[in-house]
């Protein structure tokens, strides 16, 4: 009986104990040093798709060839994933050694004093910053303050399928450059009975301000935060691209992978998207082309966007030294060589344009040709997620659906008034 | 006397040890965050938890104030009303034919009960994957006999029906468990009886099986409404909340507003509030409904 009582309570206290088991602090953040000079970086990250295994492609062949002792473990997770745990980490003290993620965050994340000051970096890793595309680099300082080092940069372009356009008696080699083409080439190319559609127009794509820069429009000037949404030229716009949809030259409800998918099937003879379809699209041998954005009555715009390195604030000395050597590996010509050439991204550094590989690669050059009308979509603003969720996400949707245009961009205004005069 | 009341005393306390690790798990996971949700709720706190301040009702007030927040209320109402009663019908349909305990019913038990241990979050991405209306195989497979299969999950009449078929598909099989099992306690002597007596097949179903297991049809209905009513992974992975947010549930707009668009705990921990506020009202009265129930058949 007595053994029984005393078995109870051990059991009891064991499960008890059990509990706690998993309750200790993670030093994340401290270099786990196995032996002296080895040190283990955690780097979260976002790139979920086929240039996510790139990415650890060049990581692992970094923590096999450095002779610091550093190893980098790559931890991928959907974005919304990240900046979910990502504030938390920080607050807890748990953060990871650096994050690679979208330029965007940048000022959000600066403005909750959520980063590392990295301004000695250059002189650190002697580098050479004016190497590097001003205006690439420029998208990691806020103020006179760097806090990221850039791992890529791009804007949107316009795929289109070269089959697909001779099929429809359309020139291969002349893609639309006008929204006027852009039209003509959608409707030339949709053949619903065949499921062949001209132009992708998901409803969740992000980027729909393009063809409202294109005519003269805008949404918000992030300087004064004045709403510019509901204005004539935006609704003429936006007219045209709900009776672009109504001619069928979309399927319905599309999403933007559902886009990326159905153009990798020929299903689809016209996107838009970022560079990161190019290494699945070579490695379906498919024959496409690759265009800027097209013009419309002001010009071509086309959103940029990149991904830097950044460091969570609380990281201790030792931790950001080793990840400067990294990023700073990661700006050598040969690792921007390989990202470019695998990936399809353009290429920002001067030294790696002389190279003669580059040069050569036609993707390549479409890509670079195309990267010269790059303009700012509310990066670093800080209501910028807001609108994109909020504001355009909604109206875009409405609109494809075939809601009433002025009255959906009224209605999208009046949010965006609610959300910048907060 | 006295040596019974010690011995009673003794085994409370080795008692109260056992319960102890689960006490501590419904503390930590359960209890804090509950209390820690209603301050936050009272509080101007972001994700990134810095300039926290005093907000009083404020968030109370926003959130009665908030379009989605009514959508989202209605849209967990529509999803709850119409997923609980087809979950538990589709069992108690099941079970009748599911009552005896041959291999073939065993096997085919088990087999109802494998989405079930399945994480939602795969099934929902299987079920977008063959519901896709331009490269899923149930629309090619339609296409072939000259069927425009229309898409389902972007539209909004279909959206939260297919996010309902689902969800249903999934869990049935748990409760379809839970509900044969208590059928197989049924003293087979009534069967016999109804038998003797001529009763069909359905009529025992109605007059023997049903009232035999009333209070686990009502444990069913209240584990199935408050899994209901916290429903999440389906719509985030399926929909999203979207088209037109017909599908924003709750828990989802709570989401939004914590961890995706304005990262304002303060005021997603109000709605969660709102919601807990909810469930506990429904529940206290289903409980009292079925006791009462319970009561007047005693």
């Amino acid at each position: 009986m007595k053994l029984k009582k005393i078995t109870s309570i051990i059991l009891a206290c064991t499960m008890t104990a059990a509990l706690f088991a998993g309750c200790g602090k993670k030093e994340t953040k401290e270099p786990e040093s196995a032996k002296a000079n080895e040190t283990t970086l955690s780097l979260w990250t976002v790139f979920t798709g086929s240039d996510g295994d790139v990415l650890k492609e060049i990581i692992n062949k970094y923590n096999e060839t450095n002779e610091d002792g550093i190893t980098v473990e790559v931890d991928i997770m959907d974005n919304d994933t990240l900046q979910s745990k990502l504030p938390a980490a920080i607050s807890t003290d748990t953060a990871p050694s650096f994050i690679l993620v979208g330029i965007e965050y940048i000022q959000e994340y600066v403005n909750n004093d959520s980063l590392e000051d990295i301004s000695d970096f250059w002189k650190a890793t002697n580098t050479n910053e004016d190497n590097y595309y001003e205006n690439v680099v420029a998208k990691s300082y806020v103020g006179d303050t760097l806090y990221g080092v850039p791992m890529q940069y791009n804007l949107q372009y316009l795929y289109y399928n070269k089959d697909m356009f001779s099929d429809a008696g359309l020139n291969p080699d002349a893609p639309p450059t006008t929204f006027d083409e852009l039209e003509e080439c959608a409707k030339a190319l949709t053949d619903k009975d065949q499921g062949k559609y001209g132009l992708a127009m998901p409803t969740d794509f992000g980027y729909y301000v393009q063809y409202l820069w294109g005519n003269g429009g805008d949404v918000i000037n992030t300087a004064t935060d004045e709403n510019l949404l509901n204005s004539e030229t935006n609704i003429k716009t936006l007219t045209w691209l709900q009776e672009l949809k109504k001619a069928g030259v979309s399927p319905d409800g599309l999403t933007s992978a559902e886009a990326d998918t159905m153009f990798q099937s020929g299903q689809i003879g016209m996107c838009l998207a970022g560079p990161w379809n190019i290494n699945i699209l070579n490695g379906l041998g498919m024959n496409y082309g690759i265009a800027a954005m097209p013009s419309g009555s002001d010009g071509a715009y086309s959103a940029e966007g990149g991904c830097s390195y950044m460091i969570p604030k609380g990281t201790d000395e030792a931790t950001k030294n080793a990840v400067y050597k990294f990023m700073a590996y990661w700006l050598t010509d040969d690792v921007l060589k390989e990202w470019s050439v695998r990936n399809g991204f353009p290429v920002w550094s001067y030294s790696l344009l002389e190279d003669e590989e580059i040069k050569s690669n036609d993707i390549l050059n479409s890509v670079s040709e195309a990267s010269s009308i790059g303009r700012d979509w509310h990066l670093g603003y800080e209501y910028g997620t807001q609108i994109d969720n909020d504001v355009m996400k909604p109206m875009m949707e409405n609109i494809l659906m075939g809601s009433d245009v002025t009255g959906e961009v009224k209605d999208a205004s009046n949010r965006l008034d609610e959300i910048v005069t907060k | 006397m006295e040596k019974t009341k010690k011995i009673a005393a003794k085994n409370q306390k080795t008692a109260y040890l056992f319960i102890l690790p689960s006490m501590v798990v419904l503390t930590v996971f359960v209890f804090v965050p509950l209390v820690s949700a209603f301050i936050i709720s009272m509080l101007n706190m972001d994700l990134y938890m810095k300039d926290i301040s005093f907000a009083g009702a404020e968030n109370y007030l926003k959130m009665f104030q908030d379009a989605r927040v009514w959508n989202a209320t209605k849209n967990t109402l529509i999803f709850t009303v119409i997923e609980v009663p087809v979950q538990i019908f589709l069992a108690l349909i099941l079970t009748m034919f599911m009552q005896k305990n041959t291999k073939l019913h065993k096997f085919l038990r088990a087999s109802f009960y494998v989405p079930y241990v399945c994480s939602m979050t795969a099934i929902s991405i299987l079920w977008s994957m063959l519901l896709n209306s331009n490269s899923g195989m149930l629309a090619y497979l339609l296409k072939k006999i000259g069927i425009v299969m229309p898409n389902l999950m972007s539209s909004p009449t279909y959206a939260m029906a297919v996010i309902i078929m689902v969800t249903v598909w999934r869990n049935f099989g748990y409760t379809l468990t839970i509900i044969t099992a208590a059928t197989l306690d049924i003293p087979y002597s009534l069967y016999e009886a109804a038998d003797l007596d001529g009763a069909s097949g359905l009529k025992k179903f109605i007059y023997i099986t049903i009232p035999s297991i009333k209070q686990t049809i009502g444990f069913c209905a209240v584990t199935t409404f408050i899994l209901a009513f916290q429903a999440f992974d389906q719509i985030y992975v399926m929909t999203g909340g979207g088209p037109q947010h017909k599908t924003e549930t709750l828990v989802s707009y709570i989401y939004d507003r914590g961890f995706k668009t304005e990262h304002d705990l303060g005021y997603a921990s109000s709605i969660s509030v709102y919601l807990f506020i909810i469930i506990a009202i429904i529940t206290i009265c289903m409980r009292k409904y079925i006791s009462g129930k319970e009561e007047q058949q005693a």
